[in-house]
């Protein structure tokens, strides 16, 4: 994405059986390794690769549930700025270290 | 006056005050010349008002002195160690002559013989001024070694008091009084040790405890009368408890070199020594030389030459691309000369989930969530590390490694020293060398980099690079000599790395984000099960924080 700072947010009222179709919806989106989030006609697209850092968090206070399911990842550097170069390491064995 | 210049005057008179009350009191216990007592007793409160005030001198120098003084500043400092413990010495005679009144027999004395540690005192007194104003380390030494000598003559004393006690007889109270006076006796020794420490840390400008000394003159094997021929220019502790310092060492062809001394733990430095002479007949210019060796009971002391160049972590952090590029194709280099020379092709198990069982219990004393952290989401369970780290082992144990090289075994950024000059890699810490698995320092030297805990996206970004390009030149090599299991190996050498790591980091969330990752790779491996392990690839993106 061009931009450093897309955001997405839904709110809705469901029941346990209409959570599962998003539930759903998004577990088949990360099987896929597309994620779409679209509002008015702009989307923001994720691609999740690599590692995925997944935070579950349930806390019941005085009959106040609260379940947060939470998943960050970092995007490839090369995705973000591909003119960052990598380091290679000559595979002659013919560098400056001692020889026998 | 200056202020230096008084101080100095007011110690002299301080010394001989003390020497004459040392007199005294052997003149009371040798001759019955009971009447000097009192003259001691008054004596003993002018030594305290000298004291006071040469302190408070020291003081005023210590706080007064500008910043490029440092060197009045460490005299100030000397002195006023003198200065308390010659004081204190002093009380030691009046507590003498306080137990000499209680005595009822007074010719035990003559025969238990004082006189030769009295003499041992006063030798030592008359060194002190010269020995402390023109910071002499032989004479400092001298001073150190007459509480040996007096601490020798209080034993003899002891057992004998000891024995007569044991055999029973009219003179128990005159015996326990003669083992006080021989304890003051010995307590003076203790104090001449402080004053002769204070000159040798003048001498030194370090802070040195005598045994660390001896330790240093005794393995750079010189005498007492050349030792000012050496210079500590700095001494640190160790993770493992050695002290090390760095060393000029200006004996007969020595050159002024700089070398290293380290002293510590005797066990620690066997093995040390033991990892040098392991590389040193293949790889001679690899490892540093041992240019002297000293053991004793528990101790040891070793003399190492000093390798020019900075760590390979110094570069990571400081050095230009330029260097850190450098530094990387000479790691690359010597690796494969290593690995290419000490080949055998013999299977051997690197055991890598052992190691990780060895130093759990470190780990959960820093984590102590870590390990048990069984789980259940819905119809979901998932399993503890502990319980993965069991059902890994079946995985382990079809995977040796197919052949043996030299590896250097504890393989972190901080135990290689790269020459840029000479363009030379130098190995050090070498405790841990041995035939192995080459993947044990591979994987320990990628998390070394990882574990870094500088948080600044650029340096993670040259940190992520470094471990990549390490990782794909030894892919490289693998694929070469047909090691079909690296990166299966490779993987559980990075849970092992990853897990025990963390019991080095304190920041929680640092440790957790590895500690996950030892999970996650865990759980990659157990899902191949039943696979072919050289279709296993190690997920590359756990490399990266």
């Amino acid at each position: 994405m061009a931009s450093d700072a897309d955001e997405f947010r839904h709110e809705s009222l469901e029941d346990r059986h209409s959570i599962a179709k998003y539930l759903t919806a998004l577990a088949e989106a990360f099987a896929n390794g597309n994620l779409t989030f679209g509002h008015n006609g702009q989307a923001i697209d994720l691609e999740p690769r690599g590692l995925l850092k997944f935070d579950v968090k349930a806390t019941r206070k005085r009959g106040a549930v609260k379940v947060s399911l939470r998943l960050n990842w970092q995007e490839d550097e090369e995705d973000r700025d591909p003119s960052v170069g990598s380091l290679v390491i000559s595979s002659s064995g013919e560098g400056e270290g001692r020889r026998r | 006056m200056e202020p230096m210049r008084a101080i100095q005057e007011n110690f002299r008179f301080l010394v001989l005050e003390v020497t004459k009350q040392i007199e005294s009191t052997v003149e009371v216990i040798a001759s019955g010349a009971t009447e000097l007592i009192d003259s001691v007793y008054l004596k003993d409160d002018y030594i305290d008002n000298l004291r006071g005030f040469i302190d408070s001198k020291c003081l005023a120098v210590i706080q007064g002195a500008s910043k490029g003084d440092q060197r009045t500043v460490e005299l100030a400092r000397a002195v006023d160690i003198a200065t308390n413990n010659l004081e204190r010495i002093a009380d030691f005679a009046v507590n003498i002559l306080r137990q000499y009144k209680y005595i009822k027999d007074t010719s035990i004395l003559q025969q238990y013989e004082f006189r030769p540690c009295f003499d041992e005192v006063l030798g030592a007194l008359a060194r002190v001024p010269e020995a402390l104003f023109s910071a002499d380390v032989a004479e400092a030494l001298q001073i150190c070694r007459s509480e040996f000598n007096l601490d020798e003559m209080y034993e003899g004393r002891f057992r004998n008091v000891m024995t007569e006690l044991r055999a029973g007889g009219e003179q128990v109270e005159d015996l326990v009084t003669t083992l006080f006076i021989a304890r003051y006796l010995e307590r003076m020794g203790d104090s001449l040790l402080n004053i002769g420490e204070a000159i040798l840390s003048l001498a030194l400008h370090e802070r040195l405890k005598i045994h660390q000394y001896w330790a240093l003159e005794e393995t750079l094997d010189v005498g007492a009368s050349e030792g000012k021929g050496l210079s500590l220019e700095s001494i640190a502790e160790t993770r493992s408890g050695c002290r090390i310092g760095k060393v000029r060492d200006q004996r007969e062809g020595g050159e002024g070199n700089l070398v290293l001394f380290k002293e510590g733990n005797l066990d620690k430095l066997l093995e040390e020594k033991a990892g040098i002479e392991f590389w040193q007949g293949r790889f001679p210019d690899l490892v540093p030389k041992v240019l002297g060796w000293q053991e004793g009971d528990h101790h040891a002391s070793i003399l190492l030459e000093y390798l020019r160049g900075q760590t390979f972590q110094q570069i990571l952090l400081e050095g230009s691309a330029a260097e850190l590029s450098a530094a990387l194709s000479a790691l690359g280099a010597t690796l494969r000369s290593i690995w290419d020379a000490t080949r055998i092709d013999e299977p051997v198990q690197p055991g890598f989930l052992k190691q990780i069982r060895k130093r759990l219990g470190d780990v959960k004393k820093v984590h102590p969530d870590f390990g048990d952290d069984q789980e259940q989401i819905g119809a979901l369970k998932v399993p503890a590390f502990a319980d993965l780290l069991r059902r890994a082992e079946a995985i382990e144990a079809e995977l040796p490694a197919p052949f043996s090289v030299f590896i250097h075994g504890d393989f972190n950024v901080d135990n290689i020293i790269f020459d840029a000059e000479a363009g030379r890699l130098h190995f050090i810490d070498l405790h841990r060398s041995r035939r192995f698995d080459y993947v044990q320092d591979v994987s320990v030297f990628m998390v070394s980099n990882f574990r870094l805990p500088v948080f600044d996206a650029k340096m993670r970004r040259r940190l992520h690079r470094v471990i990549l390009a390490v990782y794909r030149s030894v892919q490289g090599f693998a694929r070469e000599v047909g090691d079909t299991t690296f990166e299966a190996r490779l993987t559980l050498g990075m849970v092992r790395s990853f897990t025990t790591s963390t019991r080095f980091v304190l920041d929680e969330e640092f440790a957790q984000s590895m500690y996950l990752r030892a999970r996650y790779l865990l759980e990659r491996l157990l899902a191949h099960e039943g696979g072919e392990w050289s279709t296993f690839v190690l997920p590359a993106n756990v490399l990266r924080y």
